[in-house]
This record gives structure tokens, sequence and C-alpha cells, in this order.
């Protein structure tokens, strides 16, 4: 296999931090956020944002889009949103004297899809998304449509509203590559979002990288080294959250799927390249496993009854499974 | 290989060494130590059966040194399959280092090595206390084994010879019987007390309590013999004292008398003396030894005293029993050590001149200078005035009193003719008790 050049990985490091500072300078205050958003795209995955309305998830997800070049669309899903809706439809049309169903894309075509507030479409709509997500293409009577590349899905959340809602189910879950909370801001943020925003004005958002670019990027990203070890590494910890594999694991009811662990090494490749390195490090694993881990961990009943939650849980599961899967005897010790 | 690289391989070369060292240890420590302290227990028991056996300083260095290789090399095997790779030892630096992996990478070729910190830090440290305590205990066990005195195994009950006290009995018993003085059935009884003594275990011979049975037997043997020749030296000195006063009936008679006080004395005494002899010694004219004429109350008196002497030279010397001297002093010549008086056999005198009884003077036995009588002064014996001090129940002096007894003898009688008024009742407490005992049943009763 052949791996990314050090020339080209400085190139890509450059533009990579054009596009982070480029969105920091339109989203204030949620510089993480920002991180793993683009460490996301990089790997490839799909982004659910958790969080509480008016932090700025739509605004990241269409400046996002906008400084790409790529096209995005919103769809706000509501109980009474159709697959259809979301999918397409075919259309009954006439073509040269002759009737025939013509496939009519829905919002799902594009590079970019914002869904709004997923949890309150229903399951049938919820599902539509599934095939698409994976596969990056919608079979509708029969017939598939490949989606255009790249396509991501950023999916956000309400936490607070329960009402009306459908949690997503496990295997819908499974298919986010990352699981992000927004955070509200502090009061510094606050102040310079106050500064600079009026209400109702949409920021200016210039495009700084191109498709192309992200392409060639998002092949790079592909070229990272992943070490044995890195590998390794990865494999322990899927394996850990599952019952009996690790002390932490005994809160655990469900673990995490081999999809985690495909999620956890593209994230560790794609932060690697953000930090210009041509290699996926042990560091990168851990800064990306609560990203990956979050939603696809089910606790027990005791765990929410002693009040865990499945960040606690992951850096419980951190501290226990070492680097290195080897023992040191016990005439030595760490220093 | 650039100098990075190399400096890398050679950290992480320190590293394998240490952590496989560790691991050598771990697999060596416990089978060391047990076999450390069983070689002792094995050494210590060799010593114990052969105290004679001498183990040299190089043998012993040498089976321990043969000992630990042996251990060392089975450890190694079984350790080998923990060792660990330089591989892992550089992923192990890059991890705690938080070099991202880089070290893996640059192997690989993919990046250059990075720069070698100025200061690395210990990744791991030794734990002293699980190196140093086997180690320790395994040579503290095993040079004790080897230095510690040890007391050697109870020889076989074989090889135990017999106190040298009976064999000196025997000897004493068999001077005495050739003398033929004395008569056989104490000498028997003799020889049954000391088969007793042999037939116990041979472990048991040299206990206190059977060192001192033989003892006390020889010291009795002893005494009766010399019991016996005193008898003899007293009744010939009677007879001699007869045959002196042979025309003084009163002192004639007095002789005769203690004579006979002396052929008693024989006739009591343990060591019997021969019937024979004894008939012989009491001569031929059973009219009495008045009637004895001198001459033959002189020859009379020459067996008696060759009875004695033979007798005193079947005894051991001056050394082996003080008495000998105390009845020569019965016999009225000498100077009672004790009390220095004439005629004192020192037992019954009440002590004085140092001797064992404690009284004034200094004993002539005594080397130094002896104790002016001036230094004496007057002596009162010490008087203690407990009765102001007493609480109720103590005991303030016992004196013997004779209990006032009915003088009336108890007679069968009829209960209606009976005569005695009875011992029973308040007669109990007003006739029979001491004066306190009758105070305190009265007050009691009160």
């Amino acid at each position: 296999m052949e791996f990314a050049k050090d020339e080209e990985i400085t190139l890509a490091k450059e533009k990579i931090d054009h596009l982070t500072r480029h969105l920091q300078q339109v989203i204030f205050g949620q510089e993480e956020l920002i991180q793993l958003v683009i460490t996301g795209l990089l790997a490839r995955g799909h982004i659910l944002l958790e969080g509480l309305p008016g932090l700025g998830k739509t605004e990241l997800v269409k400046t996002l889009s906008k400084s790409l070049g790529l096209g995005s669309k919103r769809v706000q899903f509501t109980p009474d949103l159709l697959p259809g809706d979301i999918t397409g439809n075919p259309i009954l049309q006439e073509i040269n004297g002759q009737r025939e169903f013509i496939f009519q894309p829905g919002p799902l075509f594009t590079n970019i899809l914002l869904a709004d507030e997923i949890n309150r479409a229903s399951p049938k709509t919820q599902s539509a998304m599934l095939e698409a997500m994976q596969e990056r293409c919608v079979t509708v009577i029969g017939e598939t449509h490949s989606l255009p590349l790249p396509f991501f899905v950023l999916a956000t959340q309400n936490p607070i509203d329960l009402e009306g809602t459908y949690p997503l189910p496990e295997a819908q879950l499974d298919r986010f590559l990352f699981k992000l909370q927004v955070s509200r801001n502090d009061v510094s943020t606050l102040e310079q979002i106050v500064n600079k925003r009026e209400l109702g004005q949409e920021p200016e958002v210039n495009s700084v990288m191109t498709e192309d670019e992200l392409n060639d990027i998002l092949k790079l990203v592909r070229q990272i080294y992943l070490p044995d070890v890195v590998a390794n590494y990865i494999a322990r910890l899927v394996d850990s959250t599952h019952r009996g594999q690790s002390k932490a694991a005994s809160h655990i009811k469900f673990g995490a799927s081999p999809r985690a662990a495909l999620s956890l090494a593209s994230a560790a490749k794609a932060r690697a390249l953000m930090h210009g390195r041509n290699n996926a490090s042990f560091e990168d694993v851990k800064a990306c496993a609560h990203a990956v881990l979050r939603h696809r961990i089910i606790l027990d009943y005791n765990a929410k009854i002693e009040g865990l939650d499945n960040d606690q849980l992951i850096d419980q599961l951190l501290e226990e499974v070492p680097f290195q899967d080897t023992a040191v005897p016990a005439t030595l010790s760490a220093s | 290989m650039n100098d990075r690289e190399s400096a890398w391989n050679q950290l992480a070369g320190r590293l394998q060494r240490k952590i496989n060292l560790a691991w050598w240890w771990q697999s060596l420590a416990a089978p060391w130590l047990i076999s450390a302290i069983t070689f002792s227990i094995i050494i210590l028991f060799v010593r114990q059966s052969n105290p004679a056996l001498i183990i040299s300083p190089t043998i012993a260095i040498g089976l321990v040194l043969g000992l630990f290789i042996i251990h060392s090399l089975a450890a190694y095997l079984i350790a080998k399959k923990r060792f660990i790779s330089r591989q892992e030892c550089l992923v192990k630096l890059e991890s705690n280092l938080e070099l991202d992996n880089a070290l893996t990478s640059a192997q690989m070729g993919l990046r250059d090595w990075p720069i070698l910190p100025s200061a690395v830090p210990q990744l791991l440290r030794w734990n002293k206390l699980r190196i140093l305590i086997p180690s320790a205990v395994a040579i503290i066990t095993t040079c004790a084994s080897f230095a510690l005195p040890v007391s050697a195994k109870e020889t076989n009950e074989s090889d135990i010879n017999e106190p040298r006290l009976w064999s000196q009995i025997e000897t004493q018993l068999e001077e005495i019987k050739a003398t033929q003085v004395a008569e056989d059935p104490y000498f028997t009884n003799i020889e049954e007390q000391l088969e007793k003594l042999r037939q116990q275990p041979k472990s048991d011979w040299f206990n206190h309590s059977s060192l001192e049975a033989s003892d006390h037997l020889k010291q009795q043997m002893l005494s009766d013999a010399n019991e016996l020749k005193k008898s003899l030296s007293s009744g010939a000195n009677q007879l001699q004292r007869m045959a002196e006063a042979k025309n003084q009936p009163a002192q004639q008679k007095a002789a005769a008398d203690a004579m006979q006080q002396a052929l008693q004395q024989m006739r009591k005494g343990k060591m019997q003396a021969n019937q024979d002899l004894l008939k012989q010694l009491q001569g031929e004219n059973q009219n009495g030894l008045q009637q004895l004429s001198k001459e033959q109350l002189e020859k009379l008196k020459e067996q008696w005293q060759q009875a004695a002497q033979d007798m005193q030279g079947a005894l051991p010397g001056d050394d082996g029993d003080w008495k000998d001297q105390q009845w020569e002093a019965a016999d009225g010549d000498q100077e009672c050590d004790g009390c220095g008086k004439k005629g004192c056999d020192g037992e019954s005198c009440e002590g004085g001149r140092g001797g064992v009884n404690r009284g004034p003077g200094t004993n002539k036995k005594l080397l130094g200078k002896e104790h002016q009588a001036d230094e004496q002064g007057n002596r009162s014996p010490l008087k203690s005035d407990l009765s102001a001090r007493s609480l109720p129940g103590d005991l303030l002096e016992t004196s013997e009193i004779d209990h006032d007894k009915s003088a009336k003898p108890f007679s069968p009688s009829s209960s209606q003719q009976s005569q005695n008024s009875g011992e029973g009742g308040d007669r109990v407490w007003r006739d029979s008790l001491m004066p306190d005992e009758q105070k305190a049943l009265k007050n009691f009763f009160e």
C-alpha cells in the first residue's frame, strides 16, 4: 500500500488549518466541535450533533458547506415527514407522448444534508436514511440511485425535546461516525456573538476549499499509515466495551460493533492528517474515542441508577485499556 | 543506521534488557527461595546427623553457586516466552513519551527518527523490596545452615554407658562383702535396688531422680557400714574397759551394759553383723561377759577391734565421709567442730564455733584469721511486737498447748446406764477448744 508523502500531508494540513480558521471566524467558541466536525468529514463519516436550540448547529453546517463549496440541503424533520419526502419520489410524466415514471430526487441528493431534529421524524422516515447513509445510494421502486460524492449527513437533535420524538434506533445511530455534544457558550463567547452578529443576519462565508481539493484530502486520509499496534489498541478498546471484557463494561448492556472499530481507525487517520502526521497514533484514537463510542454503548439499568453516563464509562475504559498489550513484571513498577 | 535511530535503539535495548531481566528474576525468585530453604534444611539435617562432618567454605560456595546456576537456567527458559522484543520497547517508549507513534512509523521508513529528548525519564523502576527480600532470605538461610551450631542427634541407647556411681557402689559392696563382717541379706537388698535402677530406660539413667537415688543408695550403704563399724569400735572399747576394770564390779557392770547397748545397736542397724562373727564376738562364755577373764576379754576386744578395722578398711578414706571424724569424737576423745565440746558428735549440738548451725566463733577448718571473741557483743534475740499492728485474723504466735481432753475413757454401756455425760453441744467449746477458739465461737453464737 502506498502511504501519504510528507509534502502532500503538509499541503493538506495547510488547507485544513485554513478551513478550520475560517470556520472559527464564523462560529465562535466551538473550537473543539469544529475540529471534530472536520475530522468526521475527513473520515467520510456522518455526524450527529446534539445540543440545545440556538447554539449554532445549523449555522455550523451551513458555514461548512459554503466553506467547502459543496452543495447542501436542509431538511426539517417533522413527524409527518414521509420517506419519499427525503429520498425522492417517482413522478408520472409524459415524455414524447409516453407516460413514464421519472424519479425526482429528494433533498437527500446533495453533498451535505442537514437533517434538523432528526429524532422528530417517524421511524419509517428515519429508516429511509439508513441505506443512504451506509451505501450512499437510494433504492426507489427497485431502482438504485447513487448519491453524489462526497456525501455527508449532519443531523441534529434536541436533548430536551421528549414529547413527540422518536429516539433513533441503534442501527441508525451506529451509522453515524460521531455523536458530538454541542455545549453552550461561555460569557466571553456570548459577548463576541453579541458584538459581531445581528439577529436574522447571516454571516458572509466564502469558499476556502474546492470540491476537488476536498476529494484529494479524503483520498490522502486513506493513505495515512495505521501502525499494527494502533490497530491492536483499537481492537482491544472496542472489545472492552462488551460485558465481561473489562471492569468498566460491567455496566454496559450492549457494546460497540466492528463498525465502531472501523470508525475509530478512520477518525484516527483523519486526525493524524489534521496534525500533519503520516501515521495514526494512540493519542488520535484516544481523542476520537468519546465521539465514536458515545452513541454506540448502551448502558444497563444499574448504570442509570448510579448516574453513570456514556462519557464517564468511556473515560473508565480508556483508563483501563493500556496502549500496549504487554504485561510488566511485578519486580518493576511505573515511575 | 543514523545517529538518532541508533540512539533510540540503544534506549529501547536498555529498556528491553531491564524488562527481560525483571521477568527472569520474577521466574527465579520463588523457586530459588524455596530451594534455598530446602537446601538449608538438608544441610542442617546432614550436620546434625554427622557432627564430625566439616563442610569447607569452598564446597559450600560451590554447592550454592551450582544450585543458583541451575535455577537461573530454568528461570531463563520459563521467562523466555514473556520476554519483550525491541519493537515492543520502542512502542513503550513512544507511548510513554507521547511521540504519536513516531518511532513505529520511523521504523517503517515513513518518517525521520525524532530527536532524542535531552532527559529521558525512567519509565520503569525496580521494586526493591520484591528483589531484596527473597535474595536476603535465601542468602541468610543458606549461610545460617552452614554457620549455625547444631547439636548432635541423640545417640543410640546402646551407646549410653551406665553411671560410674553404680560401679562404685558395686565395688564398695564387694569390698564390704569381702570383710565378711556384715550379713548377706543387706547386700542382696542393695543389689536389688541397683538392679532396679539399671532396669530403667537408658535415656533415664542420667535423670536427676535416678542419679539422686543412686547417690542416696551409696550414702545409705556407707552410713550403714559406718554405723556397724562404730558399733564394733564402741564394743571393743567397752571390752577394753571391762578388762581394765576387772576388779571394779561397778565399772565392769557399766561397761558390760554399754557393751550390751552396742550389741543391741548392731542388731537394730540395717547392716547386720555376720551371725557367726556375732556369736564369736559375743564370747564362748554364755554366762555373761562379766564372767570372762581379763585375757578372754582382751582377746574378745581384739576380735571386735579387728572386725571394726576390717570394716574401716573397706570403707573410703577421710575424704569419703566426714562422719568418721564425728564418730571418733563420739568416743569422747575429740572436740566437736561445732560447739567445741569433747564427746559431742556434732549432730545434737546447738552450734557455735562458726559451724553449720552458725554459732559464734570460727570453725577450725576454715582458712584465714579466726574471729575474735571480743568482737562479739551482747546478744539478745529480736523481739517483734506485732500486737499493735495486727489485723483481725493475723496469727501472732503459736505455742504448744495440750488440748484439755477429757480423761474419762469411753466404755460400752447401755443407753440407760450411760455414765458419760457426752462430749457434744456446748461442752465442745467449753472444754476442748483453745482459748482463742472458745472466744470466737462464743462471739459467733452470741
